[in-house]
């Protein structure tokens, strides 16, 4: 390619000498020097009046004049097209995003550092009632006013989701979570939980309402047992063993609608529930002589209990989360095995655990520990008359407190069961710590 | 009017503080109407701890209602706001005394569904004082979302609704009445029911001027006692400001 430069060069020293050559023959060759400079001023003058124009209308095409200016031209209509592939590709794939986002199931709004909305998808038009585009810059709190979705979005603190009735639609429960991204933007996620939500609330009373309607049959067929076996008529003798079995049983059945129940006033309660200062020594010096009653003298059980560290909590689902952990304790640790119940401070809180040098639990089986029924070894528990609920309900007790279960376990070692609560829970009683001492 | 309009002040302070008011008048909003179906559904289900929920939660309304109500004063005071600022905060003042009378009103309902949990529940279930419910809580939705829209057509709207809440509490009234006449036993419980659905229907009313104020601010025209027809031509008509 020839270089513009050039060109431009040689035609300005063509010019000026063809002036050069009429002004030697014509005379006055300076003037026509500059008349040819003057042609050379305009001719560039509109070329830049070209340029100018085509930069205000963008439209057609720049003619090729050659020379610098069409160098300059051709320069400016190739990045011209580059731009405008550019901008294409750029806004495909913006299309192409912003289509992913909007076919997604859950409705997702987008919000600026105020908080009002910058973009929303179809799932969250149908979800929040949004309306394009008179609600875009608009307040999110504005359009969805529940007061729980206010405060949510007040505290700031987005670790959870929050539930709440769609202001559309009473009946669709949506679960909003509000992920912070960028700078100080949040997108907003909702999910329908409808039908979850319908189904928890069907496992909780179907749970609550069989406890309940087995209750009463059971107490009528306990008591009857009860009495036929407890009475002497000789003709009752033969049936005495299948009796027995069946008063143990429905005992147990008992045992099991009882905790039953109890379980589901743990889970559907909220966390409106009375407070109170439990001495936690003391209830656990009686939880100890209860299991010293339960082992007959077959383990050795020690407590070492701080005095004075006491819990602001329930009493009676403290108690049963704290037995059912050493009568747990007893029930797996074989004769001869000491079982260790300690209380202690621990980082400012307190900390609860059990010690056993029992049967062990393999690793496998920790995570499912809880779960209702669940039984490592079926035929062992059913023969140490467990409900098999018993953890889950000293889960749901630790729950409400704040807490959370840890076991560290080895096959064939023992076991320990641990629970940490943290400090604003723990109350230091110092009357009844003088007491002790 | 919306947000890039209230944007227009050189003080970004004042900006901010009509937003903040605005903001806030809603949550309120929102509280009523949460108290509204709280209300609503404690009576429909005879949920007694719902029901004291609703009455000891009346408080917060009113709470609300105060600070608003003070924040609008110093704002007056201290900017002196004219045109459309003016009438955003004399349109706030209007809307939150509403909003406190709509909470009385959701209390009156939990109050009545006290009462009512001591007697027998009739076969219908309050149907008629759910679905009045439902028409009540609407319209100041609808109300509610007209002002933070600033959307005059749906401010409209509620007000037509009105009309049929009004039909709607007759009924109630009517079937009431005959009750009462048919068992005279029971009339302590169709006087609550009657009780619980004119707070209903005083609910729909206060809904429908909060709609007014909208059309106030939004047009600046004083729409209030007059026949629909011509509130409709009002709000519609291009004119104004």
């Amino acid at each position: 390619m020839v270089n513009p430069w050039a060109v431009e060069f040689w035609r300005i020293v063509g010019l000026l000498s063809v002036a050069l050559v009429i002004g030697l023959i014509a005379g006055h060759g300076l003037t026509w020097v500059v008349v040819a400079l003057v042609l050379y001023l305009f001719a560039h003058l509109r070329n830049l009046y070209r340029l100018e124009r085509w930069l205000q209308g963008a439209a057609g095409f720049l003619p090729d004049t050659g020379g610098i200016w069409g160098e300059v031209y051709y320069r400016l209509h190739r990045l011209q097209k580059r731009n405008r592939k550019r901008k294409k590709r750029l806004s495909a794939m913006l299309s192409r995003f912003r289509e992913s986002t909007a076919a997604m199931p859950d409705a997702t709004v987008v919000l600026d550092a105020d908080g009002a909305i910058e973009w929303w998808n179809d799932a969250a038009t149908r979800a929040f009632g949004l309306r394009y585009p008179h609600d875009t810059a608009r307040p999110l709190t504005n359009l969805v006013r529940h007061p729980d979705f206010h405060q949510y979005m007040g505290r700031g603190d987005f670790s959870g989701p929050v539930q709440l009735r769609s202001p559309v639609d009473e009946r669709i429960v949506l679960s909003i979570r509000v992920i912070p991204y960028g700078k100080n933007q949040r997108l907003v996620v909702a999910r329908d939980i409808t039908r979850l939500h319908l189904l928890e609330q069907m496992r909780r009373d179907f749970i609550a309402n069989v406890s309940h309607e087995l209750r009463t049959p059971l107490t009528v067929i306990a008591g009857y047992v009860e009495s036929l076996a407890d009475s002497d008529d000789a003709c009752m003798q033969p049936w005495s063993q299948s009796l027995r079995a069946m008063q143990q049983q429905s005992t147990r059945m008992q045992q099991i609608v009882s905790d039953l129940l109890l379980l589901s006033r743990l889970e559907t309660d909220g966390d409106e529930r009375e407070e109170e200062e439990v001495d936690v020594p003391g209830l656990l010096g009686m939880i100890r002589d209860d299991a010293i009653a339960l082992s007959q003298g077959k383990h050795s059980i020690g407590l070492e209990a701080e005095p004075g560290l006491w819990l602001s909590g329930s009493r009676s689902e403290l108690r049963s989360a704290f037995s059912n952990l050493v009568y747990n304790a007893v029930r797996y640790t074989p004769d001869e095995g000491t079982i260790e119940i300690r209380w202690a401070s621990h980082d400012g809180g307190a900390c609860f655990e059990v010690q056993d040098t029992g049967i062990g639990i393999a690793s496998h089986h920790l995570l499912r520990l809880t779960e209702r029924f669940y039984r490592v070894d079926v035929g062992r528990s059913r023969e140490m008359g467990g409900t098999g609920l018993g953890l889950a309900i000293v889960k749901h007790v630790l729950m409400r407190h704040g807490s959370e279960l840890q076991v560290d376990s080895e096959p064939g070692k023992g076991s320990t069961f641990r629970c940490v609560f943290d400090a604003g829970r723990v109350i230091r009683s110092a009357v009844a710590a003088s007491q002790a001492q | 009017m919306d947000k890039a309009h209230l944007g227009h002040h050189i003080s970004q302070q004042f900006n901010a503080e009509l937003e903040d008011i605005r903001n806030r008048v809603l949550a309120m909003g929102g509280l009523v109407e949460q108290q509204i179906a709280d209300a609503v559904s404690a009576l429909v289900q005879g949920d007694i701890e719902l029901c004291e929920t609703v009455i000891t939660n009346d408080y917060r309304v009113n709470a609300m209602e105060v600070a608003l109500d003070e924040e609008c004063a110093h704002t007056l005071a201290r900017r002196q706001p004219a045109a459309s600022d003016l009438r955003l905060i004399v349109a706030v003042v209007k809307t939150i005394t509403d909003l406190e009378r709509i909470g009385d009103q959701a209390e009156k309902v939990a109050r009545m569904g006290l009462h009512l949990t001591a007697m027998e529940r009739p076969k219908n279930h309050y149907l008629e004082i759910q679905s009045l419910g439902v028409h009540a809580r609407d319209m100041l939705h609808g109300a509610l979302d007209a002002f933070a829209r600033m959307d005059v057509e749906a401010a409209v709207q509620v007000a037509q609704r009105d009309v049929t809440v009004d039909h709607e509490y007759e009924g109630v009234m009517r079937q009431m009445i005959t009750f009462m006449m048919e068992d005279p036993r029971s009339i302590a419980r169709s006087l609550d029911i009657m009780w619980a659905a004119r707070a209903l229907e005083r609910i729909g009313d206060h809904a429908r001027n909060i709609g007014e104020y909208v059309i106030y601010l939004v047009k600046g025209k004083d729409v209030r006692h007059i026949s629909l027809e011509q509130m409709e031509k009002e709000a519609r008509d291009s004119g104004g400001v």
